[in-house]
């Protein structure tokens, strides 16, 4: 018996010796992440951690930069595109390429790649959600030299730019030309792409890790980083884990349970990155898959009661605290079109209870208020997952409870509730939307259109002809400012509206180990700066244990 | 033997059959759908899930994608994972060795050393210490695998910072090959292998005492002492050779009780093998990828068992298998 | 009260804790509606801040949403000592039937029923239990103590049929047989007694073997979904700060290990008595 243990120690001590020496000279990151990627050629792929893999090794022709200005190009820099020029109608942009872009094999980057992956994204065949977008706006790409390349647009529009530079990435001809389109996501190339980032593919371990490394002919510069490497973790609480216990040395956002760790890692450093999302509870204003109302929330007085309840700056604070701004409307602030002075409902408890009687929905004494026979009950979906958003949705119950709503909180995971949403089948439900720096997404997000059976968008049925056309007007302004004032117009009618409480705005917080320079991250593409970060020392992972000493 | 044989195989294709069945049933009762569009996903990605949940025929009939999967699944082809858009049999492919990897050494130490203890205690029954040591065994028992796993993960890899609490590999140390590569993925495997390993030591420990406690009281044990053999060969001879049997059977029966725990174990230490890929599939809802490793799972299973059956004919054809 | 002390009395140490225990925890679960001292689930419980340590206002402390340990845990021992009761109750009876037909069958028919017995014992339980969570949404408590017990028979119905086989061999029943007694007779007068603490044993191991799985399937949110409490749900609640607020994961795993090991006592001591009986 003591001799099974006995030779598990001698082992153990030999394990430590073989361990002695640390891992290689070069700078290497390694990135924690909670989920993985599904397929990484860009715009074929449909879990978002893809966007980080493509992105870092297929380079755009251009890209917006920190102003987050979607509109026209002056938020834009040059990347592949060395410069660009507008035809005098605005149907027509000529982009001019770096001479010295390559492909990770060697092959020069030429205008013909830009007309190739035009044709391969808006080919059906390929069935590419982002490609088919692409196509409703342009029609075509000519190449007037092996450097020039010219994108033809149906029509003007205010983001015409924005579409092409964040969806058109160049594809390499002389790789692709000869595979079928119809198995490309599970082609040689698939597993293993060639493209002509900063960054190029070395190995792809499904579920474990994703290692790149740097390319040294980058046009714009080699990466100052060897080599990167993603770990993969089972959750999101996980990778942060990894990250604390010096696994990792990066994670793209903690969540305030991780933040209370804070304290015993003087090792990491916190960065705080503005969001692009906003949470809000969402009325479903048409009852369960058909178009009658909602027997409670049909009605925009008391939706409008409903929201007059909340005490929605001092929710944000329990909850989010320091990390969180109180949402404003179906935006993010770090859109160019939001506005934060808008007029919103105030919280004005005794307000609602009047507006409630007003409407109709009395009580006696201190019960639930009903109508009709029909009392002033719904419960609210909101996903298990998330403790923020349980806690948030705890609160407004006690909100409700006070006003006389009754509410039940059902806790879903997030398959069943995306259904839940798809089907319609839901009352209230809590969740949010992440939002990209164009604010076309509020058309697939409030429009009536999106108001579909089988689609999560628009679950709750608002439709509002007013929101419809300003947002389309916002869209195909010329400028900033002629935008601004449709989207005022817009966002105005959905916070009067009141088809949702909008709640909160997260705010990212990053953590990294401080041995990596980061600089500053891009709110809507953190991982663009990974190609100039850099660290001031090698890891000390391959040592035993982890870089903390308790 | 062959009658064995034959057996065994009926009963695995029995096995495969009604874990299939079971399946499908399920299949049409299932609400969330990994590829409805999530409420968190941007717009473009939305999309794009609605136009792969096209690919993979989720609108057509239910009998027609029964009959589909039935013809494909005697093909060996389970279908594409929803969450890792590659074939399921590629999957499997590369967890299962994973979890190979990390159960061999768990089996060998654990019955190793479990049945060391249960000898030993079969000697020393009823003294104090082998009272000591039955409780001991008693208590791990009573804890489930993972807690125990999560505990030593606490001890050793967070408050003492000895062992990596997570993962297979140093994430960038997985190219470097070589000696380092393979120290590293021991030091990996030392916490979770470890876990595992004691739950099967106290359980082979337990049912080892009792069969050692019979052994010890058979004729063969008294006439070999009067023969003058030593303490120590009537232990670990005779008494082990009269054991081996029953403990092989017990190991037949032991391994599907212990997958349970070993998925678990994965999962709380994150190692990458398929115990902690099932459970992940089951909370995404990959159905394919669900019913695959359910329906490997438990065919590698029956086959492990029956091999350690096998091995317990051999050893002793007059076993008596306890129930 | 007086024949429950005897029986008490004359139990082995080991047993005597073992049942103490039980009685507690069954005790604190049967009561918890009642004497739990504060809401299980309140949202935000007047007064009560996270991750206090051990009080007098909280004896055991509270998790990171200001939640009663103490309350919880009774609650919880309540949804996992349901759970495990209504599995072993499923046990007992589909496993004696089952077992007790093989057992009075033809060999023929008890050789396909033991197959099918053998089939389903190397099938791993957990494995079939994820493939009906998976498909399920939300499986009440209910659902998932049906679910397993219903994975968990076999083996008692090994141990019934092997034992009614012994039985029918007896002399005592070919006497009552060559006496007349019609065989329904025989089987219930008989057989079953007999059988019965076998079953009575299989199912409690079941039990004890039922624990651990709810409790792994709650610890990672395939089982009993929060906010509901249960030792699962109560373990995944402790891991996440579990050197800051390690009374979150002390007292759920003691509750685990303590119940586990007292129902295998108390199956060892049956099990003995049944063998000395026999």
């Amino acid at each position: 018996m003591k001799l099974a243990r006995r030779v598990r120690g001698i082992a153990a001590v030999a394990l430590a010796v073989a361990c002695g020496d640390g891992g290689s000279r070069e700078k290497s990151v390694v990135i924690a992440s909670g989920g993985d990627a599904d397929v990484i050629v860009p715009l074929l792929w449909a879990q978002s951690q893809a966007r980080v893999y493509t992105e870092l090794m297929f380079d755009k022709l251009a890209d917006i930069g920190m102003s987050q200005v979607s509109v026209g190009d002056a938020g834009y820099e040059p990347r592949l595109a060395r410069s660009w020029s507008w035809a005098p109608d605005s149907l027509s942009i000529t982009f001019r390429l770096d001479p010295n872009a390559h492909w990770h094999d060697g092959q020069k980057v030429r205008a013909s790649d830009v007309q190739f992956a035009f044709d391969l994204f808006t080919d059906p065949v390929v069935a590419s959600g982002a490609g088919a977008d692409m196509r409703q706006i342009a029609d075509s790409v000519t190449v007037a030299d092996s450097l020039t390349a010219t994108v033809w647009f149906k029509a003007r529009s205010a983001e015409q730019f924005h579409s092409i530079a964040y969806n058109l990435v160049p594809m390499p001809e002389h790789l692709l030309r000869d595979v079928p389109r119809d198995s490309l996501r599970t082609s040689a190339f698939a597993k293993h792409p060639i493209g002509n980032g900063p960054f190029k593919f070395v190995a792809w371990e499904k579920g474990v890790r994703f290692e790149l490394a740097a390319f040294d002919a980058f046009a714009r510069g080699k990466p100052k980083l060897d080599r990167v490497v993603f770990t993969i973790a089972a959750s999101a609480p996980a990778a942060a884990r990894a990250v604390f216990a010096g696994d990792a040395d990066f994670i793209e956002t903690v969540s305030l349970d991780d933040l209370a760790e804070a304290a015993r890692h003087p090792e990491i450093a916190f960065q705080r990155i503005r969001g692009f999302e906003y949470g809000f509870l969402s009325f479903n204003l048409h009852a369960g898959g058909t178009p009658a109302p909602h027997p409670v929330f049909g009605d925009a007085g008391v939706r409008r009661a409903l929201t007059m309840a909340v005490d929605r700056a001092a929710l944000v604070k329990n909850v989010h605290d320091s990390i969180g701004v109180v949402a404003v409307g179906p935006f993010s602030r770090q859109q160019w079109s939001a506005d934060t002075t808008l007029r919103v409902i105030p919280h004005d408890v005794a307000g609602a209870e009047r507006l409630l009687d007003s409407l109709g929905w009395t009580r006696s004494g201190a019960g639930t208020r009903a109508k009709a026979g029909r009392p002033l009950a719904f419960a609210i979906s909101v996903a298990a997952t998330s403790r923020a958003r349980v806690r948030y949705a705890e609160l407004m119950q006690q909100s409700f409870a006070a006003i006389g709503a009754k509410v039940d909180i059902e806790q879903l995971d997030p398959p069943a509730l995306a259904q839940r949403l798809g089907t319609h089948k839901f009352d209230a439900a809590l969740f949010t939307w992440r939002t990209t720096p164009s604010p076309a997404g509020a058309r697939q997000t409030w429009g009536t259109k999106a108001w579909r059976p089988g689609s999560p968008f628009n679950a709750g049925g608002y439709a509002s002809a007013v929101f419809d056309a300003q947002v389309d007007s916002g869209l195909s302004a010329r400028d900033v400012a002629q935008g601004k004032a449709h989207f005022r117009l817009a966002y105005q009618a959905a916070i009067d509206d009141a088809p949702a409480i909008w709640l909160y705005e997260p705010l990212i917080i990053a953590a990294a180990h401080r041995r990596v320079v980061t600089g500053p991250m891009r709110p809507d593409a953190w991982w663009q700066s990974i190609a100039s970060w850099d660290v001031t020392a090698p890891a000390a992972r391959a040592a035993s244990g982890s870089g903390t000493q308790q | 033997m062959l009658r064995f044989a034959l057996e065994r195989a009926g009963q695995t294709v029995i096995v495969a059959l009604v874990v299939v069945t079971l399946a499908f049933a399920l299949i049409h009762a299932a609400p969330g759908d990994p590829f409805s569009p999530s409420p968190d996903d941007p717009p473009e990605l939305a999309v794009a899930r609605e136009r792969v949940r096209q690919t993979y025929g989720l609108d057509r009939p239910v009998v027609a994608q029964y009959g589909l999967m039935l013809a494909n699944f005697a093909r060996g082809r389970f279908g594409e994972s929803f969450s890792e858009a590659r074939p399921v049999g590629e999957v499997i492919a590369a967890v299962l060795p994973r979890t190979a990897l990390l159960m061999a050494p768990a089996l060998i130490i654990g019955v190793t050393f479990g049945t060391l203890v249960g000898t030993w205690q079969g000697r020393r029954a009823g003294r104090r210490r082998e009272r000591i040591v039955g409780v001991a065994t008693l208590a791990v028992l009573s804890m489930p695998e993972f807690l125990v796993g999560l505990l030593a993960s606490i001890v050793f890899a967070t408050r003492l910072n000895w062992l990596p609490a997570t993962g297979m590999q140093t994430a960038d140390l997985a190219n470097a090959g070589g000696l380092p590569a393979v120290a590293d993925v021991l030091r990996h495997l030392l916490l979770p292998g470890g876990t595992l390993a004691l739950a099967i030591a106290a359980m082979v420990a337990r049912y080892q005492r009792t069969s050692a406690i019979e052994a010890y009281g058979e004729e063969f044990v008294r006439a070999a002492r009067a023969k003058g053999v030593s303490e120590g060969r009537v232990a670990w001879v005779h008494v082990l050779r009269r054991t081996a049997g029953s403990l092989c059977a017990l190991i037949g029966l032991l391994l599907p009780a212990m997958v349970g725990g070993a998925a678990l174990v994965e999962s709380v230490f994150g190692w990458p093998g398929a115990g902690s890929t099932l459970l992940r599939a089951v909370s995404s809802r990959d159905y394919p990828l669900v019913i695959g490793l359910v329906l490997v799972g438990s065919v590698a299973v029956c086959i492990s068992s029956a091999l350690a059956d096998a091995a317990a004919q051999l050893a002793n054809p007059r076993a008596r298998v306890k129930a | 009260m007086a024949a429950v002390r005897q029986w008490f009395r004359a139990l082995p140490f080991t047993s005597r804790v073992a049942s103490a225990v039980l009685a507690l925890l069954a005790l604190s679960a049967l009561a918890a509606p009642w004497w739990a001292p504060y809401d299980p689930n309140a949202a935000i419980p007047a007064g009560s801040t996270p991750l206090d340590a051990p009080s007098a206002a909280h004896w055991l402390g509270t998790d990171a949403a200001a939640r009663d340990l103490l309350s919880r845990l009774m609650h919880g021992t309540r949804v996992s000592l349901a759970t495990a009761l209504l599995a072993g109750t499923i046990v007992l009876v589909v496993g004696a039937a089952w077992g007790g037909i093989a057992g009075m069958a033809s060999d023929r028919v008890d050789r396909w029923m033991m197959r099918f017995v053998d089939a389903m014992l190397a099938t791993p339980r957990l494995l079939i239990v994820l493939a009906v969570v998976a498909f399920t949404e939300r499986l009440p408590v209910s659902g998932l103590a049906l679910l397993l017990g219903l994975t968990a028979w076999p083996m008692t119905s090994r141990l019934v049929r092997a034992r009614v086989r012994e039985l029918r061999a007896t002399d005592y029943v070919a006497a009552a047989r060559a006496l007349g007694t019609p065989e329904p007779q025989l089987l219930t007068k008989h057989i079953l007694p007999g059988a019965l603490p076998v079953a009575l044993v299989g199912a409690v191991v079941a039990m004890a073997s039922v624990i651990p799985l709810e409790a792994g399937l709650s610890f990672v949110g395939a089982g009993v979904a929060p906010p509901n409490a249960s030792w699962g749900v109560l373990l995944h609640d402790g891991s996440v700060r579990p050197l800051d607020a390690w009374w979150l994961l002390l007292f759920p795993s003691v509750a685990i290990a303590a119940t586990v090991m007292s129902v295998s006592v108390l199956a060892d001591h049956l099990q003995r008595r049944i063998r000395t009986a026999a």
